[in-house]
């Protein structure tokens, strides 16, 4: 394992990122009623803007229904936002807005950024064999004529440390985390740039999440890969990311590196969050910091800052004005009326995460 | 670095001593065929279906007679008794028949077969009879069993113009078990293509084939199958008919068929591993043929299991009726055409066996579709 990947990188200023997302909005619109006339609007992403710098890896994080996935899947071209631009960083095109992509970008693009889904039992078609698996990007694509394929399959298969043997199997032989080796093996067939990873242990044994996690780290140090971190497991953010975005309802509410973040956050919901992390030896102490009441609906979020409800430090101005996503110091963005004023502490033992 | 990747294998070793036995590496299929075996109805009916289509194929080699032999002296014969005591009460390792000759019912006075006890003839297996031919190529005149001549053997007796009824019930296997297959391959083939595809794009194509399948799924089946096979030229020879009459019933059960592979698709469409495929720029009809039709496949083959006996008895209420299948092309309906009013019921009672036939075909149908629904996922205990 590198040292070096847990410590904090430089920022995106060096260089330009390779994938700048600039206020991207998507909604859902949900039809009800009798007649179809009581429409509402899901926000599932409202103007989130954030960078996922060259060789980084990018934690997306928050709670369930905050938009994270939406996210992946929008970068990915399977959802097409309603506004906002995604800047990627194209190895032979240059800079390109992928978020209106035609299909013939699309399909270009799509050469260099790969997803790992989260449940590898959904994920691989249970019908087909490893070797089919892994070796269909590649047919698709026509990127290796047909008596190479196999040779590259197998290579693939070992460098996610799985032997060419199962090459012949079904993933239903297989274990969850050999699994999520054979997603991961047919999203390197393609030579990505940038991997989003959308929850890729989250389905798994926590001892397997472990290696999964390794695995995932030393694959990018081998093949210069950039990874956007879609998770919801804070322990395995820190562990895994040098950079991290919080989402909340749709929003961004803070960017930042990972480390002075979990340190310090700026944002009363990171810090809610934070200190709702279970831990060891930790019991009743941390249960009472958990954010209080409930997630509220997407369809009808609360005015001005949508986490004031639930924040301990929710002033009237929370409730009527929206706080805009402001630099409160160098690398650190946070969508909060009082950024940096508020006596905010990461729980106890952070380092122990 | 690399140890992360020699420590996977070793805290997953089952994967290791599951290569050493060759159930490690059984396909879906093969998980399915295990699952049905364990059904036993389903075994039973997959047995009894394998040996009716074996008859059918091998109808003229089983059938002690040809399929239009008539035995002008032997109309409504009851069915013949095979037998190992004589009429001295002697017994016979050899099975034999008596031999049948006319006579005057005292009571009704209408022609009735007898048996003549003083003449028998042994049942003999191989025999030399009248020739056939398997499928186009074996030509042949040896038959499973039968009698020398001048001995008859009607097993299921005669009609009323004194053709055998079991061979004609045999050759009439080959159009009444047939005629449904051919029909749900057409009906499989439309049904599933049209599903997939609706299922896929939806929107407008979905819900104009939507609206159509609920109005093909509303009309009456019989008057429509009446109606539709009344178009059938009567110029047309009996293959022609034959393929006519098949068209003629999955022109109503592909909307069902497609239903159900649309509702199968709808929900796999969004699902993980479609996807992933089309993340990896695979494209629709890619998706579509690769993924999606696998996917549904062992649900196709239990729809299409289960449409066949629906199917069958489509022609024979067709042939029954008059409209389906023509002489001299026989089926199990064109059998049961016979009997149709009561008094020939009553009198010649054998007439119906052919529908025995039918329902053995149906039951054993639907057993086997009910294993293979229940193997279709074998991942469910």
């Amino acid at each position: 394992m590198s040292s070096t990947m847990n410590e904090p990188t430089p920022l995106a200023e060096s260089s330009s990122p390779l994938l700048s997302v600039r206020g991207v909005s998507k909604h859902f619109v949900l039809n009800g009623g009798v007649f179809g006339r009581a429409k509402s609007t899901v926000r599932a992403l409202d103007d989130v803007s954030f960078d996922v710098p060259h060789g980084a890896s990018v934690g997306l994080v928050g709670e369930s229904g905050c938009g994270k996935s939406t996210m992946g899947h929008t970068i990915m071209g399977g959802l097409s936002a309603n506004s906002g631009e995604i800047q990627f960083d194209d190895p032979e095109r240059g800079r390109v807005d992928i978020a209106y992509a035609d299909s013939e970008l699309r399909r270009h693009v799509r050469l260099n950024i790969q997803m790992v889904f989260q449940d590898p039992n959904a994920s691989l078609n249970p019908r087909m064999t490893l070797a089919d698996l892994v070796a269909e990007p590649l047919i698709i694509n026509k990127l290796l004529p047909k008596a190479e394929i196999p040779p590259r399959v197998a290579q693939l298969l070992e460098q996610v440390g799985l032997s060419p043997r199962y090459m012949d199997r079904y993933p239903h032989a297989l274990s969850g985390g050999q699994r999520q080796r054979v997603v991961i093996a047919r999203a390197l067939a393609m030579n990505p740039k940038l991997v989003v990873a959308d929850e890729p242990v989250s389905a798994l044994d926590v001892s397997i999440q472990a290696q999964t996690l390794n695995l995932l780290k030393d694959l990018q140090v081998e093949h210069n890969l950039t990874y956007l971190f879609i998770a919801h497991d804070l322990s395995v953010v820190n562990y895994f990311t040098d950079e991290t975005v919080v989402m909340y309802l749709g929003r961004v509410v803070e960017t930042g590196n990972t480390r002075t973040m979990f340190k310090a956050p700026l944002h009363p919901y990171t810090a809610a969050l934070l200190n709702s992390v279970p831990r060891l030896g930790h019991g009743k102490a941390t249960e009472k910091r958990a954010p209080k009441g409930e997630v509220p609906s997407a369809v009808n979020p609360p005015a001005g800052c949508h986490f004031h409800p639930r924040c301990p430090y929710a002033q009237p101005i929370c409730s009527t004005e929206v706080p805009p996503l402001r630099t409160i110091s160098a690398g650190r963005q946070a969508r909060c009326h009082f950024a940096g004023e508020l006596p905010l502490v990461a729980a106890p033992g952070q380092s122990a995460i | 670095m690399s140890d992360t990747r020699a420590l996977a294998a070793d805290l997953e070793p089952e994967i290791e001593t599951m290569s050493a036995r060759p159930t490690a590496i059984l396909s879906v299929r093969q998980l399915m065929w295990r699952k049905f075996r364990r059904n036993r109805l389903a075994v039973f009916g997959l047995v009894v279906l394998t040996v009716m289509y074996m008859l059918a194929v091998l109808a003229g080699f089983v059938a002690p007679y040809g399929v239009r032999e008539t035995h002008q002296q032997f109309p409504r014969t009851s069915p013949t008794v095979i037998r190992f005591i004589d009429a001295d009460g002697q017994f016979h390792l050899q099975p034999f028949v008596y031999a049948i000759t006319r006579a005057m019912d005292p009571e009704t006075f209408s022609m009735v077969s007898v048996e003549d006890t003083s003449v028998r003839y042994p049942v003999e297996l191989f025999i030399r009879g009248t020739p056939y031919n398997i499928l186009g190529i074996l030509k042949s005149d040896v038959h499973l069993f039968g009698v020398e001549a001048p001995g008859k053997l009607f097993l299921l007796g005669t009609d009323t113009t004194g053709r055998d009824l079991f061979s004609r019930i045999l050759y009439g296997s080959q159009v009444s078990l047939t005629v449904g297959l051919f029909g749900v391959i057409l009906a499989l083939v439309i049904g599933a293509s049209v599903g997939i595809i609706s299922g896929y794009y939806g929107g407008w194509f979905d819900e104009i084939v939507q609206r159509i399948i609920e109005m093909t799924l509303a009309f009456p089946q019989i008057p429509l199958w009446l109606a539709l096979a009344t178009l059938v030229p009567p110029t047309w020879s009996s293959v022609q008919v034959y393929f006519a009459i098949s068209i003629v019933l999955s022109i109503l059960s592909w909307g069902a068929l497609a239903r159900q592979v649309r509702a199968m698709v709808l929900s796999l469409r969004t699902s993980d591993f479609v996807r992933a495929a089309s993340y990896a720029n695979a494209t629709p009809p890619r998706i579509m043929f690769r993924h999606l039709l696998p996917s549904t496949m062992s649900h196709i083959l239990v729809i299409a299991t289960l449409t066949i006996p629906s199917m069958i008895l489509g022609e024979t209420a067709l042939s029954f009726l008059g409209l389906g299948i023509k002489a001299p092309m026989t089926s199990w309906g064109v059998l049961l055409n016979e009997a149709q009013s009561v008094q020939v019921i009553l009198q010649l009672p054998w007439l119906l066996s052919p529908a025995a036939f039918v329902v053995l075909t149906i039951i054993s149908f639907n057993f086997v579709g009910d294993g293979l629904r229940d193997a279709a996922d074998p991942f469910s205990r």
